[in-house]
């Protein structure tokens, strides 16, 4: 296999990898506020509803709960199974709405309680409130951990090779047990490390535009 | 006139009695400071007057309109209501709490723009604007009403922008009141204790609120600072604002209020116009609180 050939199957796994990356991240990332509210909520079932799960689904492999998802519902009820995109994108929007969901809770606990009361004070909404001025001063907080928690994610996607989801590291394994040729393996870790970087890059710009207030 | 009317006011936290039987009442543009030891109720009396707490009985009355009743106090009332009654009041902080993703301007215009939003909005496109049509013209009506969405759009972002210019003007004629003419596009990051202070005071004035509460306003600054914003709120007394200031300022309070009233473990103990409560308190709890100062 030439060097080309194996280029274009790499980008094509990078673009599989990339798809689930992306619709992971749109998906989840408001699922996560969702999340954390039910983990804030007054309402006590609720908030240890949604406590339980999160314990749980941070407590337990994610590619256990990509298997799951694959497999538990024709085990189960019978009923044919996902198809490998599907089946992963859920498992992946799951586990990483919840890791965001924590993230959130603890920028929106860290907001001031008078930042509350000025709002209400001014005669503000609980909507208004939270839109206008704390969801901002939360995002600027949890920047950083939110751009680990991405990072992670970019990597995570392998693990969708357990259910034969033909992502970057399951095309680039395949061509090292076909061939015999040691290096699409390296060459794919490059793939992740470059897209890192720009990711990297892209947040600390983020992060330089939220500077400018304290 | 009689602006406000606070009768019979109790606040517990738990077994916690902070204000048992609170009584008082203020005359229009009157300049009323509480004083007392910390503890002794004075912010929990401004905090309920704001309906940032819940009183447990009594009656708060405002202008004639009464705000609260404790009849009434265990129906639970909508957050619109609340949020009626809170504009009655105005509050400035100790710690400020500006906004800080907002400069000055921005802080002072943004509760005003949104409620300007929620009012023309109402306007336009209130429930009851649309009067119930014949079956036979409903149709009609309603690809009438749908035709007329354009227009109507355009007609909501001309008022809104007539409303939002509006409040801006007003914001930058307060900031020009306080002298903070320069600052308008500062974060509150970049003003001093002091200045920022006196935006957090734009910012409740912009509203119009009828009573004006300031809770200690001048505790959390540097001691050089504290000259600039008690200069506003005499100001502000000159413009006939009605206010009530919970201060340590004993100075102050002596010179600016109308009244004073001494708080003391949850009740009023003195109440009165400053010489009689610094010159010749009647209570020995007044004298020995005043002797400390």
């Amino acid at each position: 296999m030439t060097f080309l050939q194996v280029s274009e199957a790499l980008l094509k796994g990078f673009g599989t990898t990339l798809l689930l990356f992306i619709l992971t991240l749109v998906l989840s990332l408001p699922l996560g506020l969702i999340v954390s509210f039910g983990s804030m909520s007054k309402f006590k079932p609720l908030r240890l509803l949604t406590r339980g799960v999160v314990w749980v689904v941070r407590g337990t492999p994610l590619m256990l709960q990509i298997i799951i998802v694959f497999y538990g519902p024709g085990l189960l009820f019978g009923v044919s199974a996902l198809d490998r995109m599907t089946a992963a994108l859920i498992a992946f929007v799951i586990n990483y709405a919840c890791y965001f969901s924590e993230i959130y809770r603890g920028g929106i606990e860290s907001i001031s309680k008078g930042q509350y009361e000025a709002g209400q004070v001014l005669g503000m909404t609980k909507g208004q409130i939270f839109f206008k001025i704390v969801l901002f001063q939360v995002v600027k907080r949890i920047m950083a951990p939110i751009s680990n928690e991405v990072i992670t994610l970019v990597k995570d996607t392998a693990l969708a090779r357990i259910i034969a989801f033909s992502e970057l590291i399951m095309i680039s394994y395949n061509i090292v047990a076909r061939y015999g040729i040691l290096y699409p393996l390296f060459y794919a870790g490059v793939f992740y490390l470059v897209f890192n970087g720009i990711l990297t890059l892209l947040f600390s710009r983020i992060e330089t535009k939220l500077d400018y207030y304290r | 006139m009689t602006i406000l009317e606070v009768t019979n006011l109790k606040k517990s936290f738990d077994t916690l009695e902070v204000l048992k039987d609170i009584s008082f009442s203020m005359q229009e543009s009157e300049v009323l400071a509480i004083i007392g030891s910390s503890g002794s109720g004075k912010t929990t009396l401004l905090r309920v007057l704001n309906f940032l707490e819940d009183a447990d009985s009594g009656q708060i009355v405002v202008a004639g309109n009464t705000l609260y009743d404790c009849n009434n106090c265990a129906i639970k009332e909508s957050e619109q209501e609340v949020r009626k009654k809170r504009l009655h009041f105005g509050l400035v902080f100790q710690s400020f709490h500006l906004f800080p993703q907002y400069n000055t301007l921005r802080n002072i215009t943004l509760a005003s723009d949104l409620l300007a939003k929620e009012r023309v909005r109402n306007n336009l496109f209130g429930k009851n604007k649309h009067t119930k049509a014949p079956v036979g013209n409903k149709l009609k009506s309603t690809f009438a009403r749908l035709s007329s969405v354009p227009a109507l759009f355009k007609k909501y972002k001309a008022e809104l922008a007539k409303e939002y210019e509006a409040n801006r003007k007003k914001a930058l004629a307060i900031l020009d009141r306080i002298g903070l003419t320069d600052k308008v596009d500062a974060y509150p990051f970049q003003l001093s204790g002091g200045q920022q202070q006196r935006v957090a005071i734009a910012r409740a004035l912009a509203l119009e609120p009828d009573i004006l509460c300031f809770d200690e306003p001048t505790s959390a600054l540097d001691p050089e600072l504290t000259g600039e914003v008690l200069r506003v709120i005499k100001d502000l007394k000159g413009f006939g604002t009605t206010m009530i200031v919970v201060t340590h300022e004993m100075g102050f309070a002596r010179e600016v209020a109308d009244r004073v009233i001494f708080m003391h473990d949850g009740k009023i103990e003195e109440m009165g116009t400053p010489t009689q409560v610094f010159d010749n308190p009647k209570s020995l709890k007044t004298k020995q609180f005043i002797a400390k100062y």
